[in-house]
């Protein structure tokens, strides 16, 4: 396979639990303090022209783990590497262009978009930070922005509150579009819409990704919505990926008791289905007290001995399809390149 | 056409109001204790003088027929004369009256100037220095007297220091007022290129304004902490960080000018709470103003001033409160655009 656009190398966030300050220190030092360890040594990669899905709860550190691959917030350890920049040491003009090759859209484009400009200015303000159109130009591009995203040429005088949830984030979308970017994180980008809604949004973004070949990597716990357009998907749990497969070997042949939950709990339309549902035994416990050995022990049903004491890596299992379990350990030690 | 409504309904409103202050300080006259016209006859006065000093001042009359004769000269212009003055009472308020503007709205420039910046350098940086040092005047401002700052600050200032002139009104004796324009010394001094003056007006100003300024300073130090800590954690201020403005420019224009917006209505009413906290302030200060001739009044049982002051300041305070709403509108673009 070609080289990846994205590439995520063991990247760590935590936050202390007292206070807003940032830690500094390496992740073995810190967990001595007892930190929110949001994202807790997360390695994966994104290809070009793909759609990355992150699957997980709320509250098991997606949203961080975007925000840290955008720079929005400051990693603890790790690197992350696009193209050939690495995005964690980039500062100055080269971290401006890395911002212009990688946007963001947010879950709820009402809170995303700054009620005091109109349409026009927010879709204006990254073509002027990056320089990229001038003048009428700027016009020009941002009715193109519109239509792209599918509004009429009247909503550019519009101040957010005066547009419909929907437009709102059709907005948002176009406002990543504007720099032309490689790659968008897509956080949640249709769990603040109705359902009606959800299809065409999800349908634009394709639509999108059609036409300019950029990637995405959709953060949502709505898994019909991941299903129907991700290529392959990772499955987050308290912090870290407990396995990483194509779309398809995920919903069909997800093999970690966690995944296997996940995908149990989607709702099946036919009431006289039956369908076996896996019902996890209490909450997902504390990123700020995770358990040690296997992060997952304390809910899981095949749990063993080894689970308590030692801490499960990703591994392949089979082809292209890695997982963080003991119950894989012979196809992982078969797999393991010696 | 809400809009027209909105401010036809709240001139209506304001009528009301003002109706009801004027009824308020018609009554005050008959609440307080002491007649007013023995207080003027003196205590020695026969019962016959009194009664025909209470026929003259129209005291015999019923209370609505007083409260129609006392309005019909409060339109007029005719407020009464003060008998400690001997002037006409508006005469008397319109000469005073700059003063205490100019000391009102210098305490008020300080307080915002100093409120805003610190309170966004208190978001910036929760439990800082700066957050430290806002919960401290936060604290002070709200606990210890007006009068009690204002007298530290001249013995700090004054009697040890010898950097400022004693609290003796608003301009050294030697210097001569600046040609009246606005009434405010530090603004007519400017006007009239008046260099002298202006230095001995900044002088005297300095300390009363720090003083009455230590009152708005705490809440709009606290207000604006609240709303940029609120906006900096907002989607739009990530977004914009996104999209690669710099951190000065994220935190100016998009962050702060969110954050205003409750700010500036604060400040408004602020302004109101200040003519009152002038009174004690003019009076450590020997400041000629609006306070310290009400005070003076009240000491010598003036009725016509304490009566026209009570009235001036509660219709001026609901204008105010108007004008803070009406502001609104020029601001906020989720109220001016529907």
């Amino acid at each position: 396979m070609n080289s990846p656009l994205l590439s995520v190398t063991k990247l760590f966030k935590y936050f202390s639990s007292r206070g807003q300050r940032e830690l500094r220190g390496t992740p073995e030092q810190l967990r001595q303090d007892g930190p929110v360890r949001a994202v807790d040594g997360v390695t994966f990669e994104v290809h070009s022209h793909e759609t990355f899905g992150l699957v997980g709860e709320s509250g098991c550190g997606k949203s961080t783990l975007g925000r840290c691959i955008l720079r929005l917030l400051e990693p603890t350890a790790g690197s992350v590497a696009f193209g050939d920049e690495d995005v964690t040491r980039a500062a100055g003009q080269r971290l401006r262009e890395l911002r212009r090759r990688m946007q963001i859209v947010f879950q709820d484009a009402g809170q995303s978009l700054s009620p005091m400009r109109t349409v026009r200015a927010t879709l204006a303000e990254p073509l002027r930070i990056h320089g990229l159109a001038r003048g009428e130009a700027t016009e020009t591009r941002v009715l193109q922005l519109l239509d792209q995203v599918g509004l009429e040429p009247m909503h550019r005088n519009r101040y957010p509150h005066q547009l419909s949830g929907g437009q709102q984030q059709r907005v948002a979308i176009a406002r990543a579009l504007a720099t032309e970017p490689d790659f968008i994180v897509l956080d949640e980008p249709t769990s603040a819409l109705d359902s009606s809604l959800k299809l065409t949004v999800v349908d634009l973004l394709q639509h999108v990704q059609d036409s300019t070949g950029v990637s995405y990597l959709l953060i949502s716990h709505d898994l019909t919505i991941v299903r129907h357009t991700c290529d392959r998907v990772a499955v987050m749990y308290l912090g870290a990926i407990v396995e990483i497969a194509a779309t398809a070997h995920v919903f069909d042949d997800a093999l970690h008791p966690y995944t296997q939950a996940l995908i149990a709990s989607i709702p099946v339309p036919d009431p006289f289905t039956k369908r076996e549902r896996i019902l996890l035994p209490g909450e997902p416990p504390s990123p700020a007290n995770i358990p040690s050995g296997c992060r997952f022990q304390t809910r899981c049903s095949f749990v063993m001995d080894r689970c308590r004491h030692e801490e499960p890596s990703l591994l392949e299992a089979k082809p292209g399809h890695r997982v963080a379990c003991f119950l894989y350990a012979e196809a992982e030690r078969e797999a393991a390149p010696t | 056409m809400t809009r027209r409504r909105y401010l036809g309904r709240r001139l209506a409103l304001l009528v009301l109001v003002v109706f009801g202050i004027s009824i308020v300080a018609f009554l005050l006259v008959h609440v307080l204790p002491g007649d007013p016209a023995r207080s003027r006859l003196g205590v020695f006065a026969t019962e016959e003088l009194v009664q025909l000093k209470r026929a003259e001042m129209g005291l015999d009359k019923s209370l609505p027929e007083q409260y129609v004769t006392y309005m019909g000269n409060v339109f007029r212009g005719d407020l009464g004369d003060s008998w400690r003055t001997h002037n006409p009472v508006a005469e008397d308020f319109v000469e005073r009256f700059p003063a205490t503007i100019e000391l009102a709205l210098a305490a008020l420039l300080l307080a915002v100037v100093l409120g805003v910046s610190l309170g966004v350098a208190a978001a910036l940086r929760r439990n800082g220095p700066f957050d430290h040092l806002a919960t401290l005047l936060g604290i002070l401002g709200i606990s210890a007297p007006v009068f009690w700052i204002g007298l530290l600050l001249i013995i700090a200032f004054v009697t040890q220091l010898h950097v400022l002139p004693a609290p003796l009104g608003r301009l050294a004796s030697d210097v001569e007022a600046p040609t009246q324009i606005t009434g405010l010394y530090v603004v007519d001094s400017l006007l009239t290129a008046n260099w002298e003056a202006l230095r001995s007006s900044l002088l005297y100003l300095v300390l009363p304004a720090v003083t009455l300024g230590i009152l708005p300073l705490a809440p709009i130090t606290r207000m604006t902490r609240a709303a940029m800590i609120e906006a900096l954690d907002s989607d739009f201020v990530r977004a914009a960080r996104a999209l690669g403005l710099s951190r000065t420019q994220v935190v100016v224009k998009i962050a702060l000018r969110n954050a205003l917006i409750p700010v500036v209505s604060m400040v408004g009413l602020q302004l109101g709470y200040l003519v009152g906290g002038a009174v004690l302030v003019e009076i450590v200060f020997t400041w000629s103003g609006i306070g310290l001739y009400l005070y003076r009044s009240v000491i010598g049982l003036d009725f016509a001033p304490i009566q026209s002051l009570v009235l001036i300041v509660g219709v001026l305070f609901a204008l105010i409160n108007l004008a803070v709403d009406m502001l609104y509108f020029a601001i906020d673009p989720r109220i001016r655009v529907r």
